[in-house]
């Protein structure tokens, strides 16, 4: 009677790790698991570019909404470049208090980035269910990539079909 | 007219407002998505296994909303009636 021998632990994969904090779905993709990672790829980015086709660009705010972007910046450096831009090509300055803030419905945006009245708003900013689903859904992109980070670190055992188990 | 014309995709927000409850399914499609792409070992059931728990994410979201709906609107009335 043959006795299986328990399934290796899980060992620490440090490039995968950089790769899947560098880009979603990428951290499989160098350790070879490639239709894995861009399956990983297709769901983390839908899901954090559904969320800003849904409530636009002002779903993605480190300053007013800092606790929602600690969940969106695990996407990785590409929810960092996101509200770079916001903040900085899309937001304006108030001229009295020289704070950065979105533009109002009556204001554009100066070549110096300071409001001005009259004008067009760079972007118009979400409001009711439309923003709260948006900012869901990339907060949700970057908690699934957390979990895909850490599994591209340390790889877990994978669920195998119950005809490959009980063989 | 003037407000669908300066829509600028992912920069302005989409009017959804009347059907905000439908954005779940494609929100549990991508959770399936990439929950499966870790969790499968063989690829193969991959479609299946996704299509399975992005029904069971939704089936439960309406399931709880129709407890909650039930709650509050009947149950907790008949045993808390308004004075």
């Amino acid at each position: 009677m043959s006795q299986s021998s328990p399934p290796p632990s899980p060992t620490f994969r440090p490039l995968p790790l950089l790769a899947a904090v560098l880009f979603p779905g990428a951290g499989h993709f160098v350790a070879g698991e490639r239709g894995r990672g861009i399956l990983i790829a297709a769901g983390v980015l839908s899901l954090f570019f559904g969320g800003m086709l849904i409530g636009g660009i002002d779903v993605i705010d480190s300053k007013e909404d800092r606790i929602w972007f600690f969940g969106q910046a695990m996407v990785g450096p590409l929810a960092f470049g996101v509200d770079w831009a916001h903040q900085n090509k899309f937001k304006v300055i108030d001229p009295a208090t020289r704070q950065l803030r979105s533009a109002n419905p009556d204001e554009g945006r100066g070549p110096d980035g300071v409001a001005v009245k009259g004008g067009k708003p760079p972007n118009e900013k979400s409001i009711n269910k439309v923003n709260d689903l948006g900012t869901l859904y990339s907060t949700i992109a970057g908690m699934m990539n957390l979990i895909v980070i850490l599994d591209a670190g340390w790889p877990s055992r994978r669920r195998l079909p119950i005809a490959v188990k009980s063989s | 007219m003037t407000h669908l014309l300066a829509y600028t995709p992912f920069i302005d927000p989409i009017n959804l407002h009347r059907v905000w409850y439908l954005l779940i399914a494609p929100l549990a499609l991508g959770v399936a998505m990439v929950h499966k792409a870790i969790r499968v070992g063989d690829m193969k059931q991959y479609p299946r296994q996704v299509v399975a728990m992005t029904l069971q994410i939704v089936g439960s979201m309406a399931a709880l909303g129709l407890v909650s709906y039930l709650l509050i609107q009947h149950v907790i009335p008949r045993i808390l009636p308004v004075q």
